[in-house]
């Protein structure tokens, strides 16, 4: 499988390709009062408003730096009333997309409370990487509320 | 002893007795004469006190001698009567015989007590008497008549005489007073002048009854007895009455006695006298003249009996008056007793509250005049202040400051002097206290003065010490002006080389940072190549970040095409190769120019520091230059200045003589200056001295904290 491979926590982490519908690049966010601080902002995404999540908060704790290899990955997000809603998700090191063998993914044995959205570990040419279920991460710490 | 005696010490003696000692002598002078008047007058009351009890007694000796006669007389009738045979007669001779013993007892008993040596002395006493009365009264029966009327003619005389002696010594002959005197005279010759003259004619009558024979001779005897009867027994006594009564005056006191009984018994006695007279009269005419006798001789006692009666009268009359007298006489001794020692306490007490109205305030005069001489003002300031309260309120609050009493002036005085000594002492403490900080300042002040005149002299002598070495210095300065000149034109020719060695450094200088300006020139537009090279790469690094991203969407829609997009996911992959590539030689160049870039500006820091040292090495040959210029200059301007310098030291040694003269003169006024600091200074410790001296005297009196206001 496919996966765009970004850097969090001096880690790489990987989203399968076929939730992505896009990478753009960094754009200033409308930032939403009382939001909190996951949700990074809004964007204007060909003429919708998409909100951004910052991921490498919810990983790292710490806020995305304006890299030039800092980018937005607009996911698809599926929802009960089965329409595409568009999330972006902000994320540092995203350049590479990495093509992961079956075999080389492997199941994590472990099971952290607090990051539910952690999935197999699969190995690219550069190292482990990290993959990630899209839903999960997405509506971890973001109440439902909030994404309507 | 005589050295006591000496008047001078004993006035000195005197003088230092305390007034009240003084006081008490004078009284006792003053007192001497009063006292020995006192006693004069006293005694001379008492003599007339005794005068008259003396006649008291005299007239208490008469009474018995009274009874005695009358008693006699009785017994001698009583006698002849019973000799004539006259039945009756024994009882009455014996009754008589009684009377005349108890007036003869009487008479010893009170010649022998009150009467004590009055009936002494020559004649007969009374024991005598009453022993030749006891002979007489147990012989004359057994006497002849004769001897027997010789007999009773004795004891009559003696008793007569008696009268006479009593008079005498008793003093009633000597009756100072008229009334009494009167009285006196009555009682001790008129009446018993009349009554023997009655007795003797009574006598007659009986002789002559007896003997009637001689009737001539009797009748002659009988007239003239009758006319001597009629003086003495009645005009006389008439008179003497009369005189009696009426010098009875207040005197001493109406003698109630004498105004009322005496005329009584001198109408009865009268009566009886006249009587007799008649009768003796009758005798002459009388046929029985015998008879006539007889009878005359019976009126004749009776007359005899009323004379007694008028005798004792009298005598009591006389007895009265003498004790009204004695009264009297008491009595004013009394007063005067009384008065004089009223009179002495009353003077004495007087004398005594003036002694001390005296002394009492001269006392306290005294201790407040004591108080000051100690020096305690405050003490004295109390007692007047007590002094003061008592006497106000004596006064009232009537605080008048005028007295007629000169020892309440005194007072008063010093109680004004008091109040202006302390007043004074106050000042005067307060003035001494100023005058002394006054001069304590003085002294410090002449004393910084005096520091200050030697500091004065010392940098006088400085500043001549400093002239002679300004005059030498200008005599090496003049010898200095020589050699420099010379070594000025050499100097001159130095420079001048100097300057021109300069001038071609400059110029070599010029060219170096021309050259070193050139240089930066090329830096600076190797940096704006390079600042141009960078901002290419920056826009290379842009297209490869782009052109990256364009190759992940790629990849991403070549995913979602599946098999349709394994072309387009190659093309996607080798797009994103050259992204790649072309960062890294992006990289590569950014670089190679930073490289660049550090060098060229290394450079550019290097040239500069040459180019700012150069600068500097230039800055300085300028001023090194135009320190040369000016050197040559000043050294080419120095010999006029030189003249002028010579002239200046010379004038200047000049003016070092001048101070150095100046000098010596102020060295000269500072010693005078100092000397009369110190004459100064004598005189300020003198005053201090002075006014310390002042201040220790005023020392000795305390004052009183406040002032009491007037």
């Amino acid at each position: 499988m496919m996966v765009l491979v970004f850097t969090a926590n001096g880690q790489s982490y990987g989203i399968d390709i076929g939730r992505i519908h896009e990478v753009v690049t960094l754009v200033a966010l409308r930032r939403l009062p009382h939001a909190p601080d996951c949700l990074a902002g809004l964007m204007d995404y060909h003429g919708s408003i998409v909100p951004v999540l910052d991921a490498t908060l919810l990983i790292e704790e710490r806020q995305s730096k304006p890299l030039l290899s800092t980018r937005i990955i607009i996911v698809r997000r599926k929802t009960d009333d089965n329409e595409t809603h568009y999330v972006g998700l902000l994320a540092e090191g995203v350049t590479e997309t990495v093509t992961c063998d079956d075999e080389s993914i492997r199941p994590l044995q472990v099971r952290v409370a607090d990051a539910p959205w952690l999935r197999e570990l699969a190995d690219a040419g550069g190292g482990p990487v990290q993959l990630i279920d899209v839903d999960s991460f997405v509506e971890h710490r973001v109440p439902e509320s909030l994404l309507s | 002893m005589s050295g006591i005696l000496k008047p001078g010490v004993i006035r000195q003696r005197f003088q230092n007795m305390r007034l009240s000692r003084m006081l008490i002598i004078s009284s006792c002078v003053f007192t001497l004469p009063i006292a020995i008047l006192l006693f004069y007058m006293i005694s001379g009351f008492n003599r007339n006190i005794d005068t008259a009890r003396r006649e008291m007694v005299g007239v208490e000796l008469m009474r018995p001698v009274v009874n005695g006669l009358r008693g006699l007389a009785t017994h001698d009738d009583l006698v002849i009567r019973f000799l004539d045979g006259e039945t009756g007669t024994a009882s009455e001779i014996n009754a008589a015989e009684r009377d005349v013993t108890s007036a003869l007892q009487e008479l010893v008993r009170v010649s022998n007590g009150p009467g004590t040596g009055m009936m002494t002395g020559s004649g007969i006493t009374p024991d005598q008497l009453l022993a030749q009365w006891s002979v007489f009264q147990g012989s004359w029966r057994s006497l002849s008549p004769h001897d027997r009327i010789q007999r009773h003619i004795a004891l009559l005389s003696v008793l007569r005489v008696m009268i006479r002696r009593i008079g005498s010594e008793s003093g009633l002959y000597l009756d100072p007073d008229l009334d009494s005197y009167c009285v006196m005279d009555l009682a001790m010759r008129i009446i018993p002048g009349s009554l023997a003259t009655m007795h003797d004619t009574q006598h007659i009558c009986q002789e002559a009854a007896e003997n009637p024979t001689d009737s001539i001779r009797i009748r002659t005897r009988l007239e003239s007895a009758a006319t001597t009867l009629h003086l003495t027994g009645i005009t006389d006594v008439q008179s003497g009455i009369a005189q009696a009564i009426s010098a009875d005056s207040a005197i001493y006191g109406i003698s109630p006695i004498l105004q009322s009984t005496l005329p009584v018994h001198l109408a009865s006695y009268l009566e009886g006298t006249q009587q007799f007279i008649h009768s003796l009269d009758a005798v002459s005419t009388s046929g029985d003249p015998v008879t006539a006798l007889k009878g005359a001789s019976n009126n004749g006692t009776g007359a005899i009996e009323s004379g007694v009666r008028l005798w004792l009268a009298s005598l009591d009359g006389l007895d009265d008056l003498l004790s009204i007298r004695v009264g009297r006489f008491a009595g004013q001794r009394l007063i005067a007793l009384l008065l004089s020692f009223g009179a002495l306490l009353i003077a004495c007490a007087m004398v005594f509250s003036i002694a001390r109205m005296i002394t009492k305030p001269l006392h306290r005069v005294t201790r407040i005049a004591t108080h000051i001489a100690r020096g305690d003002i405050r003490r004295a300031m109390i007692e007047m202040r007590d002094c003061k309260l008592r006497r106000m309120m004596s006064f009232d609050g009537r605080t008048d400051h005028s007295s007629n009493n000169e020892i309440i002036q005194l007072a008063y005085a010093v109680d004004t002097m008091t109040v202006s000594l302390q007043s004074l002492l106050t000042q005067v403490q307060s003035s001494t206290q100023l005058v002394l900080e006054a001069t304590g300042q003085i002294d410090s002040s002449s004393r910084q003065l005096e520091t200050t005149v030697v500091e004065q002299a010392a940098s006088s002598n400085q500043v001549n010490t400093t002239t002679h070495e300004i005059a030498a210095t200008a005599a090496d300065l003049a010898t200095a002006m020589g050699t420099m000149t010379m070594m000025g034109a050499t100097a001159v020719g130095h420079a001048d080389k100097g300057a021109q060695s300069l001038d071609e450094i400059r110029e070599t200088v010029h060219n170096l940072i021309a050259s070193v300006e050139v240089i930066n020139n090329r830096l600076s537009l190797i940096n704006t190549k390079t600042a141009a090279i960078s901002e290419v790469i920056v826009t290379i690094t842009r297209v490869s970040n782009q052109t990256n991203l364009l190759s992940l969407n790629a990849a991403i829609e070549a995913e979602k095409a599946g098999e349709f997009g394994a072309g387009f996911a190659i093309v996607a992959r080798e797009i994103r190769r050259l992204a790649d590539q072309t960062s890294i030689a992006a990289l590569d160049i950014e670089e190679t120019i930073n490289d660049m870039q550090n060098a060229v500006r290394e450079g550019v820091e290097g040239v500069r520091e040459y180019a700012e040292q150069a600068g500097k090495g230039s800055a300085k040959i300028e001023a090194i230059s135009g320190d040369i210029s000016g050197i040559i200059e000043s050294i080419r301007a120095i010999e006029p200045e030189f003249e002028r310098v010579n002239e200046g030291a010379q004038t200047q040694s000049q003016s070092a003589a001048q101070i150095t003269e100046a000098i010596a003169q102020l060295a000269v006024s500072t010693r005078h200056t100092k000397d009369s600091l110190l004459e100064f200074r004598g005189v300020t410790s003198r005053l201090s001295d002075a006014v310390q001296g002042l201040q220790s005297e005023i020392a000795r009196f305390t004052v009183a904290e406040e002032v009491e206001a007037e």
